[in-house]
C-alpha cells in the first residue's frame, strides 16, 4: 500500500521515555471543562441548577463574545453539517480565511493575505501541539487530521497573536481542540465513499477506566482520487491515501489536577507530479509521490492552585517525515511549555510562561533541492507575560503583554500587544488592539538551494536561501465590534490596518536569493452574522474584504515577490450557510462560497456550493449524502509552486455514522 | 474566463431557489426540535425532580409504602427523552415515575364530557404536572381549574401561567432557567412550599 516502510521502533522507545520524564499545557488558554450531553443534572442542587446555562455553546460563546480579538469558532455541529471530510475544507467556513485547494491533497490556507503554498504567517495547533513546519514555514495540511466527530471546536483568531503564541502567529492562529476522553464514551464507526472521495472509514472507541480516568482509541483511513490538470484536462497523479491511529487518556482528580496523555501516528502517500531540473540540464516530468508519516505524543498537566490561580505544564514530541523524489526530510520537535495564571488583586490578572523548543531536522536532497547544512539543530527559548487590568468592573479592561524569544536565525525577538476591551452591556463588545508580531525565517528561506532550470546556454535559474535574513515584521492595528440582537442574532465585525516590514523578497536574476526588501500595508474588514431564523433553521453569513499594497525598497532588483504578495489573495470573499432541521430526523445543509479572482495566479473568481442531506435513523445511526462543488465539474482555486496544479472537482459521497 | 456574468447570475438563482425551498420547509417543520432545546428540558427535568424536595403534599396525597410519586408531562412532543432520567429516582423514600399526556389539546370538554372526566381523573393522580407545549390556552386553563384543590403542583413555562392559576412557572433569564411561584394558588392546592425555596424564586405572588 505504501511505498516505503520505515521502522518506527526507536522513535517509539524515545517517545515513551520522554513521556515518563515530561508532562504538559496548552499554550492555549485553558477553558473550563464544559458540560456534555451525558451530564447528570440530577446530581445538582437547585441552587446549582440555577447556574446552569441552557445552551451548551452559550458559556463558550460568552467567553468568545468578550474576547478582544477577531476570533471565530467552528463547532462540532458546524463541521458535521458542512459535510467536509478534512480540516482545511472546514476552514472555508471561517469568514476571512482563504482556502485554496491546488491539488487533491494540498491546500494553501491564509488569513489577511500573503497566501502561498506554505501560508507562512498562520500558526496552526492541534490540542496545543504546533503543526507549523519549521523547514518550509507553513503547514502540510495532508499531515494534519483528527476524527472529525471528536473535535470539540476549532478556534480561529485572525490577526497577530505572537504575545501568547510566539513567532509565526503573524496573520492568525488556528487552534483545533479535540474533546476530553470523558466526553467521547462509546463507539463511533463511520464509513463511506463516492466520486473523488473513493473510500473513507473511521473507528473510535471510548471507555471509562475508573471514576477518574477515561480513554479513547481511534483509527481512520482515506483514499482520495486525484484532480484534473489545468493544462490538458488529464487526470492528475495527486491521488492520496492515509492511515492514522491514535489515543487520548484523561485523568481528573477532584477539579484540581487534570492530566492528559495523547498521541497519534500516521502513514500515507500524497501523490503529485512535478517538473524538475537535473544536473545534466534536462527538465523531466516526474511522478514524485510523497510518502508521509509521523508519530507524536503529548502530555499535559493542569493544576488548580487556588480559586484564582492555576498552572499547566505541557510536553510534546512530534516527528514528521516526508520522502519524495527530490527531497527527503525528517523533523523532530521537542517542546516544553509552562504557564501560570494568577489574580494579584481585584485589578490585575497575570499570566506568564516559559517555553523551550528543540528542532532537529535531517534532509537528503537532490541536485534540484538541497539544504546546506543538510542537518540542523535549532533551539528556541521563550518567555511571556501578560497582565489583564480591570479598569472598571464588567466594563473596561486593558490587556498588555509581550513575548520574548531567542532563536538561532535572528537572535532575540519581542512581540508586544496592547488590547482594550469595552463591554458596555451583555449584548455589546467593542475592542481595539495594537500588536507587533514577527515571522522568523524558515530553514528553507535560510539554507535551501532550489534549481529550477539548468539548460545550456541559458543561465541556471535558481533560488538560494540567505543566512542574513531578518524576521518579517508586522505592526497591526485592529478594532472590532460584536453585538447580540435578541436571542437569535449575532453580528461580528472587525477592521484592521497592518504595516509589514522586512518582507521576504527575491533579489538578482538567474541565480536569485532571498532578502528582506519589501514592505507593505494591508487593510480590510471581516464580517460575520449568525441568525437563528426559526427553531430549526440557522443561517450564517460571512464577508471579507482585503487590500494589499506591497512596495519594493529602492535597492531591490526583482518584482517577483511584490507581485505574488499583491496577487495571491482575493479582494472579496462571501459565504452563506444554511442549516435546516426537517421533520423525521432529516437535515438539509447548504454552503455557498464566493471567492474573488487571484491576479497573480490567474485564478478566476469562483463559486463553490456544498450540499448535504443527513438522516438520523433512530438514535444510533446517521446516513448522509454530500455534494461538494455542486455547481461546476471542476474549477481552479490556487496555484502551487512545488507541484503541478490540478483543479478541484465535484465530489459526491455517501456516509454512514454508527454510534453505540 | 470560466465564470461569465450570466452563469454567475444563474447560479445565484439556483441558490435563491434552494434558500426559498429551505425557508418554506423550515416554516412547515417549525415545531420540531434541536439539541439545545433538549438540553433545556433536561435541566427543567432536574428542576421538577428537585421541586419534590421543597414541596409538602397533604398526608392523604402522599403515596403509601410502595406507591410512587408521579410526574406528569403534558404535550412533551420530542422532548420526552429529556425527562427519562427522572425514572427510578428516589426522593423522600419514594420512587418517582413519569407519565406522558399527549393530545389533550384536541379535547373539548363540552363535546365529550366522559372522556374529559376520564383524562382529568388521570391528571389528578399526578403530584407534579408540567405543561410542556400546550398550544390551546383555553383548554390548559380549564385543566388547571379542574385540578384546583386536588394537590397537583402545576408547572408551566409560559407568560401568564401563574395568572391563569398555575403554581410554578419557568422563565429563561440570561440563558439560565429561573422560576416564579404563585403562593396563593399553591395554598388553594394545599401545597406547603418551604421558605428556602420561595427565596430562590424571582417573583412570588402572595
Amino acid at each position: 500500500m505504501f511505498g516505503r516502510i520505515y521502522s518506527l521502533k526507536w522513535e517509539l522507545v524515545l517517545a515513551v521515555l520522554l513521556l515518563l520524564l515530561g508532562s504538559g499545557p496548552p499554550a492555549v488558554a485553558a477553558y473550563d471543562p464544559e458540560p456534555n450531553e451525558t451530564e447528570d443534572f440530577f446530581e445538582l442542587s437547585i441552587e446549582e441548577l440555577m447556574k446552569v446555562e441552557v445552551t451548551i455553546t452559550s458559556k463558550k460563546d460568552g467567553k468568545m463574545f468578550e474576547t478582544p480579538s477577531a476570533v471565530y469558532v467552528l463547532t462540532r455541529e458546524d463541521i458535521r453539517r458542512s459535510g467536509v471530510t478534512n480540516i482545511p475544507d472546514a476552514l472555508r467556513m471561517v469568514p476571512g480565511i482563504q482556502v485554496g485547494n491546488f491539488n487533491a491533497n494540498k491546500w494553501a490556507v491564509s488569513a489577511r493575505g500573503f497566501n502561498s503554498e506554505f501560508g507562512d504567517k498562520l500558526l496552526v495547533l492541534i490540542d496545543g501541539r504546533s503543526v507549523y513546519t519549521p523547514l518550509f514555514a507553513g503547514v502540510y495540511w495532508d499531515e494534519q487530521d483528527v476524527i472529525l466527530e471528536d473535535i470539540e471546536r476549532i478556534e480561529v483568531v485572525k490577526g497577530p497573536g505572537g504575545t501568547l503564541w510566539g513567532s509565526n502567529a503573524v496573520n492568525g492562529i488556528i487552534n483545533i481542540v479535540t474533546m476530553d476522553a470523558k466526553k467521547t464514551q462509546g463507539t463511533i464507526i463511520t464509513g463511506g465513499g463516492g466520486i473523488e472521495e473513493r473510500a473513507f472509514t473511521s473507528f473510535r472507541h471510548g471507555l471509562k477506566l475508573n471514576d477518574k480516568s477515561y480513554g479513547r482509541i481511534y483509527s481512520k483511513y482515506y483514499n482520495r482520487d486525484g484532480g484534473i490538470y489545468t493544462a490538458n484536462g488529464g487526470v492528475g497523479a495527486d491521488d492520496s491515501e492515509k492511515l492514522q491511529s491514535g489515543f487520548r487518556f484523561d485523568w481528573e482528580e477532584s477539579d484540581i489536577d487534570h492530566i492528559t496523555l495523547q498521541g497519534d501516528a500516521y502513514h500515507g502517500r500524497s501523490g503529485r507530479n512535478s517538473t524538475e531540473a537535473t544536473a545534466a540540464g534536462n527538465i523531466t516530468n516526474k511522478d514524485d509521490s510523497e510518502n508521509i508519516r509521523g508519530p507524536n505524543v503529548l502530555s499535559r498537566w493542569n493544576r488548580k492552585l487556588s480559586e484564582t490561580s492555576d498552572m499547566s505544564l505541557q510536553f510534546y514530541y512530534d516527528r514528521s517525515a516526508r520522502y519524495s523524489f527530490v527531497l527527503e526530510h525528517t523533523i523532530d520537535i521537542f517542546d516544553l511549555d509552562f504557564q501560570h495564571r494568577f489574580k494579584l488583586n481585584q485589578q490585575h490578572n497575570f499570566v506568564w510562561g516559559l517555553g523551550y523548543r528543540d528542532i532537529r531536522d535531517n534532509t537528503s536532497g537532490t541536485f534540484a533541492i538541497n539544504f546546506f547544512p543538510q542537518d540542523r539543530l535549532d533551539k528556541i527559548f521563550s518567555a511571556f507575560v501578560q497582565d489583564e487590568i480591570t479598569i472598571t468592573e464588567n466594563l473596561l479592561k486593558f490587556i498588555i503583554g509581550s513575548k520574548f524569544e531567542r532563536n538561532n536565525y535572528t537572535g532575540y525577538e519581542y512581540q508586544p500587544s496592547m488590547r482594550l476591551l469595552w463591554t458596555p452591556n451583555k449584548n455589546n463588545t467593542i475592542w481595539a488592539a495594537f500588536t507587533r508580531a514577527v515571522q522568523i525565517p524558515a530553514r528553507s528561506q535560510s539554507d535551501m538551494v532550489n534549481i529550477f532550470s539548468n539548460i545550456p546556454p541559458f543561465v541556471q535559474l535558481s533560488i538560494s536561501g540567505s543566512d542574513d535574513l531578518q524576521s518579517q515584521e508586522l505592526k497591526a492595528y485592529e478594532i472590532g465590534y460584536r453585538t447580540k440582537v435578541g436571542d437569535r442574532m449575532l453580528f461580528d465585525i472587525t477592521a484592521f490596518y497592518n504595516e509589514y516590514d522586512h518582507l521576504f523578497s527575491i533579489e538578482g536574476s538567474g541565480a536569485t536569493t532571498f532578502d528582506n526588501k519589501i514592505y507593505a500595508e494591508t487593510y480590510g474588514t471581516e464580517f460575520a452574522a449568525h441568525l437563528q431564523a426559526t427553531r430549526n433553521w440557522k443561517l450564517i453569513a460571512g464577508y471579507s474584504f482585503l487590500q494589499i499594497q506591497a512596495h519594493r525598497k529602492s535597492s531591490s532588483t526583482s518584482m517577483a515577490k511584490e507581485v505574488e504578495y499583491e496577487g495571491n489573495s482575493p479582494h472579496n470573499m462571501f459565504q452563506l450557510r444554511s442549516l435546516l432541521d426537517l421533520p423525521c430526523g432529516l437535515e438539509f445543509d447548504t454552503s455557498f462560497y464566493y471567492v474573488d479572482n487571484l491576479p497573480n495566479n490567474q485564478v478566476p473568481q469562483y463559486i463553490r456550493m456544498d450540499v448535504r442531506l443527513g438522516w438520523k435513523v433512530g438514535d444510533n445511526l446517521e446516513v448522509s449524502v454530500a455534494v461538494q462543488n455542486l455547481l461546476d465539474r471542476e474549477h481552479r482555486e490556487f496555484m502551487g509552486t512545488s507541484s503541478n496544479t490540478t483543479e478541484s472537482q465535484r465530489v459526491i459521497y455517501a456516509k454512514l455514522t454508527w454510534r453505540f | 474566463m470560466k465564470l461569465k456574468n450570466l452563469i454567475v447570475k444563474n447560479k445565484v438563482y439556483i441558490l435563491l431557489l434552494i434558500l426559498i425551498l429551505a425557508a418554506v420547509s423550515s416554516v412547515i417543520a417549525d415545531t420540531k426540535t434541536g439539541a439545545a432545546a433538549s438540553r433545556e428540558y433536561r435541566i427543567k427535568a432536574a428542576f421538577l425532580y428537585n421541586f419534590i424536595k421543597f414541596i409538602d403534599w397533604p398526608q392523604e396525597k402522599m403515596p403509601d409504602n410502595d406507591e410512587p410519586i408521579i410526574i406528569g408531562i403534558v404535550e412533551s412532543e420530542d422532548f420526552i427523552k429529556a425527562f427519562d432520567p427522572i425514572k427510578n429516582k428516589k426522593v423522600k423514600g419514594k420512587k418517582v415515575i413519569l407519565r406522558k399526556f399527549d393530545k389533550l389539546g384536541e379535547m373539548d370538554e363540552n363535546k365529550d364530557q366522559s372522556q374529559w372526566r376520564h383524562k382529568i381523573a388521570a391528571l389528578k393522580e399526578c403530584h407534579i404536572l408540567f405543561f410542556c407545549h400546550f398550544a390551546n390556552k383555553k383548554t390548559q386553563n380549564q385543566i388547571i381549574k379542574d385540578l384546583s384543590g386536588f394537590s397537583v403542583l402545576t408547572v408551566g413555562q409560559a407568560d401568564g401561567f401563574l395568572e391563569s392559576g398555575g403554581n410554578i412557572n419557568f422563565i429563561k433569564e440570561r440563558q439560565k432557567v429561573r422560576f416564579e411561584i404563585n403562593l396563593k394558588t399553591s395554598k388553594q392546592n394545599e401545597l406547603k412550599i418551604k421558605s428556602r425555596f420561595l427565596k430562590l424564586a424571582i417573583r412570588v405572588i402572595k
